[in-house]
Protein backbone atom coordinates (compact mmCIF):
# COMPACT_ATOMS: atom_id res chain seq x y z
CA UNK A 1 0.00 0.00 0.00
CA UNK A 2 1.17 3.49 -0.79
CA UNK A 3 -0.84 6.36 0.69
CA UNK A 4 -0.07 10.05 0.52
CA UNK A 5 -1.92 12.99 2.08
CA UNK A 6 -1.32 16.72 2.14
CA UNK A 7 -1.86 18.78 5.30
CA UNK A 8 -2.25 22.50 4.67
CA UNK A 9 0.06 24.97 6.37
CA UNK A 10 -3.04 26.77 7.66
CA UNK A 11 -4.04 23.59 9.48
CA UNK A 12 -0.59 23.21 11.04
CA UNK A 13 -0.56 26.71 12.51
CA UNK A 14 3.17 27.34 12.18
CA UNK A 15 6.56 25.70 12.34
CA UNK A 16 6.70 22.49 14.31
CA UNK A 17 9.08 19.71 15.21
CA UNK A 18 6.85 16.71 14.58
CA UNK A 19 7.49 13.70 16.78
CA UNK A 20 4.45 11.47 16.28
CA UNK A 21 1.37 10.77 14.20
CA UNK A 22 -1.90 9.31 15.44
CA UNK A 23 -5.01 7.88 13.83
CA UNK A 24 -8.45 7.29 15.34
CA UNK A 25 -9.91 3.85 14.94
CA UNK A 26 -13.41 3.69 13.51
CA UNK A 27 -16.24 1.62 14.95
CA UNK A 28 -16.09 -1.46 12.78
CA UNK A 29 -13.34 -3.93 11.96
CA UNK A 30 -10.63 -5.35 14.18
CA UNK A 31 -9.10 -3.89 17.31
CA UNK A 32 -5.64 -4.50 15.87
CA UNK A 33 -3.71 -4.40 12.64
CA UNK A 34 -0.30 -5.79 11.74
CA UNK A 35 1.77 -4.26 8.95
CA UNK A 36 5.14 -5.22 7.54
CA UNK A 37 8.02 -3.25 6.04
CA UNK A 38 6.48 0.07 6.94
CA UNK A 39 8.06 3.36 5.90
CA UNK A 40 6.77 6.86 6.61
CA UNK A 41 8.15 9.89 4.80
CA UNK A 42 7.49 13.57 5.39
CA UNK A 43 8.30 16.59 3.31
CA UNK A 44 6.82 19.65 1.70
CA UNK A 45 4.17 20.03 -0.97
CA UNK A 46 3.77 23.16 -3.07
CA UNK A 47 0.09 22.68 -3.90
CA UNK A 48 -3.08 22.49 -1.84
CA UNK A 49 -4.16 19.48 -3.89
CA UNK A 50 -2.31 16.36 -4.97
CA UNK A 51 -1.57 14.92 -8.36
CA UNK A 52 -1.71 11.24 -9.21
CA UNK A 53 2.05 10.64 -9.43
CA UNK A 54 3.50 10.24 -5.96
CA UNK A 55 6.98 11.62 -6.61
CA UNK A 56 5.66 14.73 -8.33
CA UNK A 57 3.90 15.88 -5.17
CA UNK A 58 7.14 16.52 -3.26
CA UNK A 59 8.93 19.82 -3.26
CA UNK A 60 12.26 18.56 -4.65
CA UNK A 61 14.78 17.66 -1.97
CA UNK A 62 12.35 17.64 0.94
CA UNK A 63 11.31 13.96 1.04
CA UNK A 64 12.60 12.62 4.38
CA UNK A 65 12.32 9.15 5.91
CA UNK A 66 11.00 9.60 9.45
CA UNK A 67 9.92 6.07 10.37
CA UNK A 68 10.90 2.62 9.24
CA UNK A 69 10.04 -0.75 10.75
CA UNK A 70 10.01 -4.36 9.71
CA UNK A 71 6.73 -4.76 11.56
CA UNK A 72 4.22 -2.33 13.01
CA UNK A 73 1.40 -3.41 15.31
CA UNK A 74 -1.53 -1.05 15.83
CA UNK A 75 -4.04 -1.65 18.61
CA UNK A 76 -7.06 0.44 19.61
CA UNK A 77 -10.66 0.07 20.67
CA UNK A 78 -13.52 1.78 18.80
CA UNK A 79 -12.89 5.55 18.57
CA UNK A 80 -9.58 5.22 20.40
CA UNK A 81 -6.42 6.80 19.04
CA UNK A 82 -3.27 4.91 18.14
CA UNK A 83 0.00 6.77 17.87
CA UNK A 84 3.20 6.06 15.98
CA UNK A 85 6.34 7.74 17.32
CA UNK A 86 8.73 8.80 14.59
CA UNK A 87 12.27 7.45 14.58
CA UNK A 88 13.48 10.89 13.59
CA UNK A 89 11.50 14.05 14.43
CA UNK A 90 10.65 16.06 11.33
CA UNK A 91 11.19 19.81 11.25
CA UNK A 92 8.21 21.37 9.46
CA UNK A 93 9.00 24.95 8.47
CA UNK A 94 5.41 26.24 8.53
CA UNK A 95 5.85 27.94 5.17
CA UNK A 96 4.44 25.32 2.82
CA UNK A 97 2.07 22.38 3.02
CA UNK A 98 3.11 19.16 4.74
CA UNK A 99 3.17 15.96 2.70
CA UNK A 100 2.86 12.67 4.58
CA UNK A 101 3.64 9.46 2.72
CA UNK A 102 2.95 6.01 4.18
CA UNK A 103 4.09 2.78 2.60
CA UNK A 104 3.83 -0.81 3.67
CA UNK A 105 4.60 -3.97 1.77
CA UNK A 106 1.99 -6.24 3.32
CA UNK A 107 -0.43 -6.66 6.18
CA UNK A 108 -1.82 -9.58 8.13
CA UNK A 109 -5.09 -10.28 6.28
CA UNK A 110 -6.74 -11.69 9.39
CA UNK A 111 -7.22 -8.18 10.76
CA UNK A 112 -8.92 -5.09 9.37
CA UNK A 113 -7.97 -1.99 11.30
CA UNK A 114 -10.27 0.76 10.06
CA UNK A 115 -9.76 4.43 10.86
CA UNK A 116 -11.84 7.57 10.52
CA UNK A 117 -11.60 9.64 7.38
CA UNK A 118 -13.20 12.91 6.36
CA UNK A 119 -14.12 14.55 3.09
CA UNK A 120 -11.95 17.60 2.40
CA UNK A 121 -13.86 18.63 -0.74
CA UNK A 122 -10.70 18.69 -2.85
CA UNK A 123 -8.11 16.08 -3.85
CA UNK A 124 -5.87 15.62 -0.83
CA UNK A 125 -4.96 11.93 -0.90
CA UNK A 126 -3.51 9.42 -3.32
CA UNK A 127 -3.60 5.67 -2.83
CA UNK A 128 -2.11 2.72 -4.64
CA UNK A 129 -2.60 -0.84 -3.42
CA UNK A 130 0.59 -1.87 -5.24
CA UNK A 131 3.60 -0.45 -3.44
CA UNK A 132 5.66 -0.19 -6.61
CA UNK A 133 3.10 1.77 -8.58
CA UNK A 134 4.34 5.28 -9.45
CA UNK A 135 0.82 6.68 -9.40
CA UNK A 136 -2.39 6.10 -7.52
CA UNK A 137 -6.07 6.85 -7.21
CA UNK A 138 -6.98 10.41 -6.26
CA UNK A 139 -9.52 11.07 -3.52
CA UNK A 140 -11.09 13.99 -1.72
CA UNK A 141 -11.17 11.87 1.43
CA UNK A 142 -8.20 11.60 3.75
CA UNK A 143 -7.33 10.22 7.15
CA UNK A 144 -8.25 12.06 10.29
CA UNK A 145 -4.93 12.50 12.10
CA UNK A 146 -3.36 14.10 15.09
CA UNK A 147 0.10 15.50 14.47
CA UNK A 148 2.07 15.96 17.67
CA UNK A 149 5.30 17.72 18.49
CA UNK A 150 6.69 21.06 19.55
CA UNK A 151 5.01 24.05 17.95
CA UNK A 152 7.26 27.09 17.57
CA UNK A 153 5.89 30.62 17.35
CA UNK A 154 7.41 32.56 14.50
CA UNK A 155 10.09 35.16 15.14
CA UNK A 156 7.82 38.05 14.20
CA UNK A 157 5.41 37.10 16.95
CA UNK A 158 8.09 36.99 19.61
CA UNK A 159 9.75 40.08 18.24
CA UNK A 160 6.51 41.98 18.39
CA UNK A 161 5.89 40.89 21.96
CA UNK A 162 9.41 41.89 22.99
CA UNK A 163 9.09 45.27 21.28
CA UNK A 164 5.84 45.98 23.06
CA UNK A 165 7.32 45.01 26.40
CA UNK A 166 10.51 47.02 25.88
CA UNK A 167 8.48 50.06 24.94
CA UNK A 168 6.15 49.69 27.91
CA UNK A 169 9.07 49.44 30.35
CA UNK A 170 10.49 52.84 29.50
CA UNK B 1 12.05 41.95 36.97
CA UNK B 2 12.11 42.98 33.31
CA UNK B 3 14.69 40.28 32.55
CA UNK B 4 12.63 37.68 34.38
CA UNK B 5 9.55 38.46 32.32
CA UNK B 6 11.54 38.38 29.09
CA UNK B 7 12.92 34.96 29.97
CA UNK B 8 9.39 33.81 30.71
CA UNK B 9 8.19 35.06 27.32
CA UNK B 10 11.03 33.21 25.61
CA UNK B 11 10.01 30.02 27.39
CA UNK B 12 6.55 30.32 25.86
CA UNK B 13 7.78 30.61 22.27
CA UNK B 14 7.76 26.83 21.98
CA UNK B 15 5.49 24.23 23.45
CA UNK B 16 4.03 20.80 22.97
CA UNK B 17 1.08 20.74 20.62
CA UNK B 18 -1.38 18.29 19.16
CA UNK B 19 -2.73 19.36 15.79
CA UNK B 20 -6.02 17.68 14.88
CA UNK B 21 -6.47 17.41 11.13
CA UNK B 22 -9.99 16.61 10.00
CA UNK B 23 -12.54 14.63 11.91
CA UNK B 24 -14.82 11.65 11.92
CA UNK B 25 -17.35 11.09 9.19
CA UNK B 26 -16.26 8.25 6.97
CA UNK B 27 -14.95 4.86 8.00
CA UNK B 28 -12.04 3.80 5.83
CA UNK B 29 -12.91 1.03 3.43
CA UNK B 30 -9.36 -0.29 3.52
CA UNK B 31 -7.40 -1.04 6.67
CA UNK B 32 -5.48 1.75 8.40
CA UNK B 33 -5.04 4.67 6.06
CA UNK B 34 -6.44 3.76 2.66
CA UNK B 35 -9.69 5.49 1.81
Amino acid sequence: MHYQVVVLDSEMGGAMEISSLAWQRALSGSDQGHYFNVDIYMGLCAGDQLGGTFEDNWVPGTKTLVFSADALDLTAGPNEWVSVALDTPYWFNGQQNLLIDLQWASANPSYSFYTWHWDTGVVRSVKATSLGSPSGILSTQMSEMTISGVLVLDQATFGAVKAVFTGAGR
Amino acid sequence: MKALILVSLMAFTAGAADILVGGQGIQSSDPWCGS
